[in-house]
């Protein structure tokens, strides 16, 4: 069981390059489009770029959360697996996990170059890393829920926005604390700590809000 | 009364702009709150009333006919 | 009564509607009397502040709106918290009502903080973290309301809205420690359970009973609101064409035991 679908998850990853390629296109045009409107060279010693390129990892997982359950639930995949796996969680959680290797783990190997075109000193990129490494896991999850709620709606992508990104602001604000206090030469442990801590909250609790929204969606079909 | 005159009382030392906007926005706010909510009840209820009506219209009518016939 | 009893009784419409009449009553009557004496006290009785001179007689309606419309989404979480467990469809009801007046004083006290902020602060909006807090509480709230929009059917937008609610909530306190965390320029709570207030009494006395007429106001007006809805929703169920002269009038006048029983289909 486990194991079928963990195969049809890397199946998805990794058959449409789409699933990839598209956030970190986005992310990396959007990080241009800044660098064009605004030039971040050295502004404020590297903290406006930390600033950037967290809002940008913000809006670029709210366009991939959209697409997170759409395809399934077009298709009728989604209303199966909820009915017939006995672990419909499971098929949740990696879905979940599939959307967080296309944006929270690629954006998480790529920020060294992210943060450089962002004019990050080099001494924060490390930091960079690690806190987009434990804290995208909990816009992912967190995202989820909502992606679950507005998957029934043809275009959900506004709704979702405004459901979901207010409760992104405690990841965006120890995200962003953590790189600055690098930079200002401070303790960042503790935010790091914190950001995971969000990720550990999101893991135990959102599978199974998901699960309920994705209910409420099937349902409206 | 704290203040002296009425004056005094909307001017409030350069201050009474601000302060009387925030209290007029509340009392709005409120007075079209209340007003809603009655709106909410008051159509429901006339709805019923209305709905009421007919049905003792058409029960009048019908009954008119029996006797016709 | 039993306990188990009472809880049958209070997801019941009918019973709920015929014990609403006496508390909107208490509740306006409350609201009436405390907002006028609390409102006319602290605009015009109570001393100015030291500092901040009259632009303080803001917080007679900032400080309660901001209570009141943190309050109301509380409620709302628990009502989705209630709605979701035992599927009680008068816990939608309540959303729906609680949902327009906190979101109107949720944006009463974004202006009122505003409108305060430019004579104490200097400018009319600062990046300070319960400024931001508010706002995104306001956010949260749209958020709810545009969700229910979208929906049409009665059930689903009940257990969507529940569920989105109860998120909302549980989000609350983690996002109020980060944006705190994030930035703190605001002055310390004026009212807490455990301190007394740093205000003589002639001056949070006025709050006091400002905050307790709003509370009131609320009551009044969400239990308003939700006899309107619990009207549309069961509009053709027999005990509300009772209440109209019908054919079963006298079975449902309040009084009866058999209103009472709660279990009214």
């Amino acid at each position: 069981m486990l194991k079928a679908l963990l195969q049809r998850e890397a199946l998805v990853v990794f058959r449409s390059k789409e699933g990839v390629l598209n956030p970190l296109a986005f992310l990396f045009l959007s990080v241009l489009v800044f660098g064009i409107a605004a030039p971040l060279n050295d502004r404020n010693g590297g903290e406006y770029g930390v600033g950037v390129l967290w809002v940008l990892v913000l809006l670029t997982n709210l366009l991939s959360l959209d697409a997170l359950f759409r395809r399934d639930y077009d298709s009728g995949v989604l209303e199966q697996a909820l009915l017939n796996a006995q672990t419909p969680w499971l098929f949740v959680m990696l879905r979940i996990l599939s959307q967080w290797v296309c944006t929270g783990l690629i954006m998480t190997l790529t920020s060294p170059l992210l943060g450089i075109l962002l004019g990050i000193p080099t001494n924060g990129l490390p930091v960079l890393g690690m806190a987009l490494m434990v804290g995208t896991p909990a816009i992912s999850l967190l995202g989820a829920i909502g992606a679950g709620l507005t998957v029934g709606f043809g275009r959900g992508g506004v709704l979702l926005a405004l459901l979901v990104l207010p409760l992104f602001i405690p990841v965006l604000i120890f995200g962003v604390g953590a790189v600055k206090n690098v930079l200002d030469d401070a303790n960042y442990w503790g935010q790091i700590y914190i950001l995971a801590a969000l990720s550990l909250a999101g893991l135990i609790s959102a599978p199974f809000a998901t699960l309920a929204s994705l209910k409420i969606s099937v349902a409206m079909r | 009364m704290y203040f002296e005159s009425i004056t005094e009382l909307l001017r409030m030392d350069g201050h009474g702009g601000y302060v009387w906007a925030s209290y007029i926005a509340m009392l709005t706010i409120l007075i079209a709150n209340f007003a809603m909510a009655r709106r909410k009840v008051t159509t429901q209820l006339e709805q019923l009333r209305w709905r009421r009506q007919i049905q003792e219209q058409s029960k009048a009518d019908s009954m008119a006919g029996d006797t016709l016939e | 009564m039993g306990l188990r009893e009472y809880w049958h009784k209070l997801g019941s419409p009918r019973w709920f509607y015929q014990i609403a009449g006496g508390w909107i009553t208490g509740f306006g009557i409350g609201a009436v009397l405390l907002l006028g004496i609390g409102l006319i006290w602290g605009l015009a009785f109570a001393p100015p502040d030291y500092q901040q001179g009259h632009s303080f007689r803001i917080m007679y309606v900032h400080v309660p709106a901001a209570m009141v419309a943190q309050s109301l989404y509380l409620g709302m979480g628990v009502a989705g918290f209630v709605g979701l467990v035992w599927r009680m469809k008068l816990a939608d009801v309540a959303i729906g009502a609680a949902l327009p007046l906190g979101m109107a004083l949720t944006a009463v006290a974004l202006f009122t903080g505003s409108l305060w902020g430019k004579p104490t602060w200097g400018s009319w909006w600062e990046w300070d973290g319960r400024t931001v807090s508010t706002t995104l509480l306001l956010f949260l709230y749209i958020g709810i309301y545009a969700l229910r929009e979208a929906l049409s059917q009665t059930d689903l937008r009940a257990r969507a809205s529940a569920l989105i609610c109860l998120v909302g909530t549980i989000n609350i306190p983690i996002i109020k420690y980060s944006v705190n965390w994030w930035q703190t320029l605001h002055q310390p709570a004026s009212f807490t359970l455990t301190e007394k207030p740093a205000m003589p009494a002639e001056m949070w006395l006025p709050l006091l009973v400002t905050v307790l007429g709003l509370y009131c106001f609320a009551g009044h007006n969400v239990m308003t609101r939700m006899r309107g809805e619990i009207l549309l929703r069961e509009s053709r169920s027999n005990w509300v064409i009772g209440l109209f002269g019908g054919p079963d009038a006298t079975e449902a006048k309040p009084a009866t035991a058999q209103a009472l029983t709660g279990r009214n289909r």
